[in-house]
C-alpha cells in the first residue's frame, strides 16, 4: 500500500504544486461548492492513472511482488486516501476565503466523485493502453459538463433535503453507504477483469 | 540437480501464435540461455515464468512453489530485467530506488550504490536522458539491488554495443560466483552466449527444440564439409540438417566421431557455432 | 593458476582446461595436496561457464588425478596409481625422444632401432 501511496507522490511531485492553484481556480469560478469537492478528488487519482499510462507500468507492477489483488484493491484504496486530503484541503481553503458549505456539500460532492471512479475504472482495464489519457479527457469533460447542468437541480437537491422534514442524517448514511457499494462493487469487476489478463 | 524453474505441459493459445505442452526445466546455481527467431515464443515463456502471462493449462513452478498460493515469495526473490521501457521515465534512478527499496524485504542500499558507482550511472537525472545502455544498466542496478536468488532477463542486450555487452556479461559471471544463484536470459546474440552460458535452451514455434549444456554443444554437435558426391541415401542417414551448394555440402551432425570414422579424411569436421546450429534448426531442408 | 584456452581450438573449453590442469599437476606445478580454486572463481578468472570447468574438474577428478572434499574444494591427488602411471609415462616419451634424436643423427634406422629395443625388452 504505501509504495502506491509513494510511488503516486513522487510520480507527481512538479504536479502536487499546482494543486493549490487548481482548486482555487474552481473555488472563484463556481458557485456550487460540492462541484469543487469532486473536481479535487479527481486530481491525484487521475493524474496518476495518466502517468501509469505513459509506461508499461502493469509489467512492473505485476513483475514486483504483488498481486493482481492487491494491485487493484490498492488504487481503490489509494483513491479514498487521496479523496480524505483533498476533502481536508479544499475544506480548508473554502474557510479560509469565508465560502460558506455544508457536510451535504462535501457528501454529495464526495459521492459523485466516487461515481465516476466506479465508472471509468473498470472502463480502463476494457479498453486498450494508449487509449486511457483519451478516456480521462473525455470523462473528466464530460462529468464536468454533466455536473455542471446538473448542478443547479443537485443544489436544490441538497438545499432540499437540508430544509426537509426526513431524518437528514439517515439519508445522508443511506447515499454514502450506496455510493460506497457501488464502488467496491466496481473495485470487483475491475480485478475481475485485471485477474485474468495477459501484459 | 535441483530446479529453479520447472514448466510441465504448458499450453497458451494466442490468435495465430501458440504454445503446446511446453517442458522446460532450468538447473539451479547456473546460467541458461534462451535462444530462438523473432516470434518463437521466448517472451511468452518468460512473461509466463513472471506471471504476466496466465497459462491456459500445465503447471509452473518455480524455487518449487506455484504462483498460485506463492506469488509474493517467488517474485521477492526474483530480479527481472526486460527490453521495454518500464519504468517511468521522468524518474531519476534515486527516485526510483525510494519507490522500490521499500517492496522488496532483501533490499540493500549499499549494494545499489556499488552498482551505480560501478555502472557508472547519474543517480539524480532523469531516465528518459539516458541512452539506450544506461537504461539496460539502470533496470540492471534496480533488478540486483535485492540479492535476487534468480534473475530473469528478456532480450538484455539487444540494441546494446558490444563494449556495454561486455560490460553486462562480466557482471552476470560475478553474480555466478555466488552457487545458490541462477541466471535465465533470452537473446539472439548467440556468442555473447557461448562463453558464459551453462545451458542453452533452443525454441522454435513454441516448441523447445534442445535444452543441452554448452558442453554437450560443443562436444556432440559438429559442422561437416565436404563433396556432395559422398553423401548418398546410406550416407546421409548420419547428418541432422544438410545443405547443398553446387559441387559441396555442409550439414550438422550430433555423431562427429562416427564422420569421422566413415569419411575419415575425405571431409572436413569442424567446430559449430551455436548460429549454425540455430540456423541449421531453423529451416535448411 | 595458469590457464590459456584458445577460441579457434576445435577442442572444446573443458577439455582445453582439463589437458592444462593435467600438464600442470604432471609437471608438479600443481604439488601433490595443493588446492585448486573454486569452480567458480576459475570460470569467473577464464570467462567461460561454470559447467565447462566443473566438466574439467569431473574429468580429473574421474581419473584420480585430483580429488574434492564438498565444501572444502578440490586438491591434487597424492600418490595415485594413475598420476604415477602418467608421470612414468611421460619421463618414457622423453626418453624415447631423446633416443629417437640420438638415433637419427648417428643414422640408425627405424628397423635396428626397434630391433635393439626388442633384445632389451627380452632382457
Amino acid at each position: 500500500m504505501l509504495y502506491f501511496l509513494k510511488r503516486d507522490l513522487i510520480l507527481q511531485k512538479k504536479l502536487l504544486w499546482l494543486y493549490v492553484p487548481f482548486i482555487l481556480i474552481f473555488v472563484f469560478t463556481w458557485s456550487s461548492p460540492f462541484l469543487i469537492f469532486t473536481v479535487a478528488a479527481l486530481y491525484i487519482p487521475y493524474n496518476a492513472l495518466a502517468y501509469d499510462e505513459q509506461v508499461n507500468s502493469d509489467k512492473l507492477l505485476n513483475s514486483l511482488p504483488y498481486t493482481r489483488l492487491e494491485i487493484t484493491l490498492y488504487r481503490y484504496l489509494g483513491t479514498l486516501v487521496y479523496t480524505a486530503v483533498s476533502i481536508l484541503l479544499v475544506s480548508m481553503i473554502l474557510m479560509l476565503f469565508d465560502k460558506p458549505f455544508t457536510v451535504y456539500d462535501i457528501g454529495i460532492g464526495v459521492s459523485f466523485f466516487l461515481l465516476i471512479a466506479s465508472f471509468t475504472y473498470p472502463l480502463f482495464q476494457i479498453f486498450k493502453q494508449g487509449n486511457i489519457t483519451t478516456i480521462i479527457i473525455v470523462a473528466f469533460v464530460l462529468s464536468i459538463g454533466l455536473l455542471s447542468t446538473l448542478s443547479e437541480y443537485l443544489d436544490d437537491f441538497s438545499n432540499a433535503i437540508a430544509n426537509s422534514a426526513i431524518d437528514q442524517s439517515l439519508l445522508f448514511t443511506v447515499l454514502i453507504l450506496s455510493v460506497l457499494i457501488i464502488y467496491f462493487i466496481s473495485w470487483f469487476i475491475t480485478y475481475s477483469i485485471y485477474r485474468t489478463k495477459d501484459f | 540437480m535441483e530446479k529453479v524453474i520447472e514448466l510441465e505441459n504448458l499450453n497458451k493459445n494466442f490468435p495465430g501464435f501458440s504454445i503446446n505442452d511446453l517442458n522446460l526445466n532450468i538447473n539451479k546455481g547456473y546460467v541458461t540461455g534462451f535462444v530462438g527467431a523473432n516470434g518463437s515464443g521466448k517472451s511468452t515463456t518468460i512473461k509466463m515464468i513472471m506471471n504476466l502471462i496466465k497459462p491456459d493449462s500445465g503447471d509452473l513452478k518455480i524455487f518449487g512453489m506455484e504462483h498460485g498460493d506463492y506469488e509474493k515469495t517467488i517474485k521477492q526473490k526474483i530480479g527481472f530485467v526486460y527490453d521495454d521501457n518500464i519504468y517511468y521515465e521522468g524518474l531519476s534512478l534515486r527516485d526510483l530506488q525510494k519507490i522500490i527499496a521499500p517492496v522488496y524485504h532483501d533490499w540493500n542500499n549499499e549494494t545499489f550504490y556499488n552498482y551505480i558507482e560501478k555502472f557508472e550511472l547519474p543517480l539524480n537525472k532523469p531516465i528518459k536522458n539516458f541512452s539506450k545502455g544506461m537504461r539496460m544498466k539502470a533496470s540492471l542496478v534496480l533488478a540486483l539491488s535485492h540479492n535476487p536468488e534468480l534473475i530473469i532477463m528478456d532480450e538484455p542486450t539487444a540494441g546494446l554495443d558490444p563494449v556495454f555487452r561486455k560490460d553486462l556479461l562480466k557482471t552476470i559471471q560475478e553474480i555466478m560466483m555466488d552457487e545458490d544463484k541462477s541466471i535465465f536470459f533470452s537473446t539472439h546474440i548467440t556468442s555473447d552466449l557461448e562463453k558464459i552460458a551453462d545451458y542453452i535452451v533452443f525454441i522454435k514455434d513454441g516448441d523447445i527444440i534442445f535444452n543441452h549444456s554448452i558442453n554437450t554443444l560443443q562436444n556432440d554437435f559438429a559442422l561437416v564439409k565436404g563433396n556432395r558426391s559422398l553423401i548418398d541415401r546410406d550416407t546421409e542417414q548420419e547428418f541432422d540438417y544438410i545443405s547443398f551448394k553446387e559441387d559441396t555440402f555442409e550439414a550438422m551432425t550430433k555423431k562427429p566421431r562416427k564422420i569421422a570414422e566413415i569419411f575419415g579424411d575425405e571431409v572436413i569436421i569442424d567446430k559449430i557455432s551455436l548460429e549454425e546450429i540455430m540456423y541449421f534448426f531453423n529451416g535448411v531442408e | 593458476m595458469k590457464i590459456l584456452l584458445s577460441n579457434s581450438s576445435k577442442d572444446p573449453f573443458y577439455n582445453q582446461i582439463y589437458e592444462q590442469i593435467k600438464s600442470l599437476i604432471l609437471s608438479d606445478e600443481l604439488k601433490d595436496g595443493e588446492g585448486l580454486p573454486s569452480m567458480r572463481k576459475l570460470a569467473y578468472d577464464l570467462g567461460v561457464s561454470v559447467i565447462t570447468v566443473k566438466r574439467a574438474y569431473d574429468e580429473l577428478e574421474k581419473e584420480n588425478f585430483i580429488y574434492s572434499i564438498v565444501g572444502k574444494g578440490s586438491f591434487v591427488s597424492e600418490n595415485n596409481i594413475a598420476l604415477i602411471k602418467e608421470k612414468k609415462m611421460q619421463a618414457v616419451e622423453e626418453q624415447l625422444q631423446a633416443v629417437v634424436t640420438n638415433s637419427k643423427e648417428v643414422g640408425i634406422s627405424l628397423d635396428e632401432l626397434q630391433e635393439m629395443i626388442n633384445l632389451f625388452y627380452k632382457e
